[in-house]
């Protein structure tokens, strides 16, 4: 049991070097970093997602109603209900 | 006194003085109150308005100031002493809610009780009524939708026939007491729960049923941004453009006036749906609370572009700016921005100045009037503020303390200073700090120069905001651009995917999609192989902000360059940013060296289309 647990570690060692390795050497070296509070989030329309293909990259391989979701509490911190997101999609897309 | 031929601040514009004999002002093109007349329900009020002031020979009057307030919710000892106090601010209207989940408790079931006593009480104060529609019932939201029950009176009705019959009873309810309808308040992400073709089949069906019922009746469509004008030009060039007759709009944050008075004068002279109907544009509040003094510079640049009503918070108001404020009558400008600016009035004393300052500052005063009187001077007050509290004398030079809150300098002979009319956006640009980019020439950010690293394209200014803290990073030998992107728990706090970039408005604003443009990102590439690294734009558009195709980053190291081609561009500044580079999505985060924005010459293969 306790030789199983030890090769745990190593695994989880070994794994955590070869991901830093794998990480750009220059990724280190930053000269400036923001550091201050965000600003009161966009108060536009929701984002109209006409044209984007759902379960892709491009809604982060989310369906639309979901990265309407998503997109909404990123900006608005308030969530949709997915009902209401199929809706909204819907009325965007004329689906 | 030093005298000036000009104010030395002024770069631009068309030559617009007064007539020094006359000291009056002849405008390059008509004002929006005298465009008025071709407006079919303030036709003859209009014509009428105009030939008064025609015969009167003065400049337009200042826009009436109303306070928005629900005074259907206060106790009644309240509501008297806040309309007498409305009333001797020199307020001239109200505009408040006709709340649906007040006048219909549960449906069919009406009660006026508190809404009529409110705008009867308004009347007697001679004040006039604006009933905003809205919020939604909290009874009428179809509860398969799931919405939160404190969210629900963001929400819209389950049928239109709901709407319609709250429409209408109010409608016949008021009418011949009240004249102008708003459809929702401010219909924006925060306030509105659905989409916009369900707010554009709200206030089409709001507009059919109050003018059939008060064809005298006027519907005000609100726009949902803060003078976002491309979002204006989308409204007027909808189906609304001929069943509402007035547009509202709500203007931006504390220490915006630089960027209000160019959408102020874009949307006077350059939105078709604006110009071609010739809607009059109330000022219906902000976005967000501002302070007093910003009340007071939007006040006066809305003045200057002759916005009629001009409508703030109740709890805003201060007969301390309104009453002096509201007696006067634009005549043209001075200086404008963005450190100092100085509009030109008249009231029944005779010119007037205004000028403020966004940080406290003292000028000569000679840089604000090459004419200026010492003794006139002598008595420049901050609104509100003793005689002779602005002045400033150094080394027998007399100045002004401007400061963010207006100083009236009283009695100058302006007659050889003043520009007429309102600031077009030449006349607005030109007042920008710093050299306007080449507009033949990209506009770029490319952190590993030296000297102008963010050269008409801005990112750094824009890292706060959500989701956008970028990082600049030296990465293989180049300084960089990078994201940080994160899932997990702390997502909202720790991801950011985001890239928000802003065009230097002397380059390209409100471009309407007539000037196609290519983005160039050039970018480390994705070192977890094939498909782990893309990106796509998030982008003003002449159809509001759209993606751009997803774009995959190819695979190993070594610069990268990636040009996307935009034809339906219209950079107006909405939210304070004109794109934004996307990479969620991606397994990996971006290095990106620079990006430039071009003019895209040839024609090109145009990503609106899809």
């Amino acid at each position: 049991m306790v030789k199983l647990a030890w090769r745990l570690v190593v695994l989880a060692v070994v794994a955590s070097a070869v991901a830093f390795a794998a990480q750009p050497a220059a990724a280190q070296n930053q000269v400036q970093v923001a550091q201050v509070d965000e600003q009161p989030a966009a108060t536009g329309e929701y984002p109209n997602l006409s044209g984007v293909r759902a379960f892709s990259a491009e809604t982060n391989y989310m369906s639309l109603p979901g990265y309407l979701r998503w997109m909404v509490f990123r900006e608005q911190s308030v969530w949709l209900s997915v009902p209401e997101a199929k809706r909204i999609v819907a009325e965007q897309t004329g689906g | 006194m030093v005298v000036r031929a000009r104010g030395e601040a002024y770069r631009g514009g068309a030559d617009r003085r007064i007539a020094p004999s006359a000291n009056r002002v002849t405008s390059r093109k008509p004002s929006r109150t005298a465009r008025l007349h071709s407006f079919p329900g303030g036709l003859s009020l209009a014509w009428l308005a105009i030939a008064l002031l025609a015969a009167a020979g003065r400049a337009p009057a200042a826009p009436a100031v109303g306070a928005h307030v629900d005074l259907a919710a206060m106790p009644a000892t309240l509501q008297g002493a806040e309309l007498t106090r409305l009333a001797e601010s020199g307020v001239t209207g109200v505009r408040m809610p006709l709340d649906w989940n007040r006048v219909e408790p549960k449906p069919s079931r009406f009660t006026w009780k508190a809404d009529d006593a409110a705008v009867n009480a308004a009347r007697a104060k001679k004040l006039n009524v604006v009933l905003i529609l809205g919020p939604n019932a909290v009874w009428a939201v179809d509860a398969a939708w799931q919405v939160p029950p404190k969210e629900r009176h963001c929400s819209i009705p389950k049928n239109m026939k709901l709407w319609e019959r709250y429409v209408r009873q109010a409608a016949v309810h008021f009418k011949g007491r009240v004249r102008y309808w708003q459809v929702r308040e401010q219909p924006n992400a925060r306030n509105f729960r659905g989409a916009r073709p369900e707010y554009l089949r709200l206030v089409a069906s709001a507009a059919r049923t109050v003018r059939s019922v008060d064809p005298r009746a006027s519907i005000i469509v609100p726009e949902p941004g803060a003078l976002d004008i491309a979002e204006i030009d989308r409204l007027c060039s909808s189906d609304l453009r001929t069943s509402c007759q007035v547009l509202g709009v709500y203007l931006r944050g504390n220490g915006e006036a630089s960027k209000s008075a160019l959408a102020w004068a874009v949307l006077d002279s350059e939105v078709p749906g604006v110009a071609s109907a010739q809607k009059p544009v109330w000022v219906l509040g902000a976005d967000a609370p501002i302070l007093p003094e910003s009340w007071m510079q939007q006040y006066l640049l809305s003045a200057a572009y002759h916005a009629p009503r001009f409508y703030l918070p109740a709890s805003a108001l201060d007969i301390g700016w309104v009453r002096p404020l509201s007696q006067l009558r634009y005549t043209g400008f001075l200086r404008l921005g963005p450190a100092i600016w100085a509009l030109a009035f008249e009231d029944a004393s005779g010119p007037v100045v205004a000028a403020w300052s966004a940080d406290e500052t003292a000028v000569p005063a000679s840089d604000l009037a090459p004419i200026a009187d010492a003794e006139a001077v002598k008595q420049a007050a901050p609104v509100g503020g003793e005689p002779g509290s602005s002045v400033t004398v150094d080394c027998d030079t007399l100045g002004l303390r401007l400061t963010p809150r207006p100083v009236l300098v009283r009695g100058l002979d302006l007659s050889q200073a003043v520009h007429a009319g309102p600031p077009s956006r030449a006349d607005v640009l030109a007042a920008l700090p710093g050299n306007a980019p080449d507009p033949a020439a990209p506009v770029f950010v490319d952190y590993s120069r030296a000297d102008s690293p963010e050269h008409g394209l801005y990112n750094r200014s824009l890292r706060t905001r959500v989701g956008g803290r970028a990082e600049e990073e030296i990465h293989d030998g180049r300084t960089c651009l990078r994201t940080r992107i994160y899932t997990g728990p702390r997502e909202a706090e720790l991801d950011n995917p985001w890239l928000y970039f802003d065009v230097d408005d002397r380059w390209l604003y409100f471009g309407q999609g007539k000037t196609p443009v290519a983005i160039t990102i050039e970018c480390d590439g994705s070192y977890l192989g094939a498909e782990r690294l893309g990106f796509n734009i998030w982008y003003d558009s002449t159809t509001g902000y759209r993606f751009s195709p997803w774009q995959w980053v190819a695979a190993g190291s070594g610069w990268k360059r990636y040009r996307v081609e935009l034809t339906d561009a219209n950079f107006s500044d909405r939210n304070g940013y004109d794109f934004r580079i996307n990479i969620k999505g991606s397994k990996q985060d971006i290095w990106i060296s620079s990006v430039t924005v071009e003019r895209a010459a040839a024609p090109i293969v145009s990503y609106a289309a899809r």
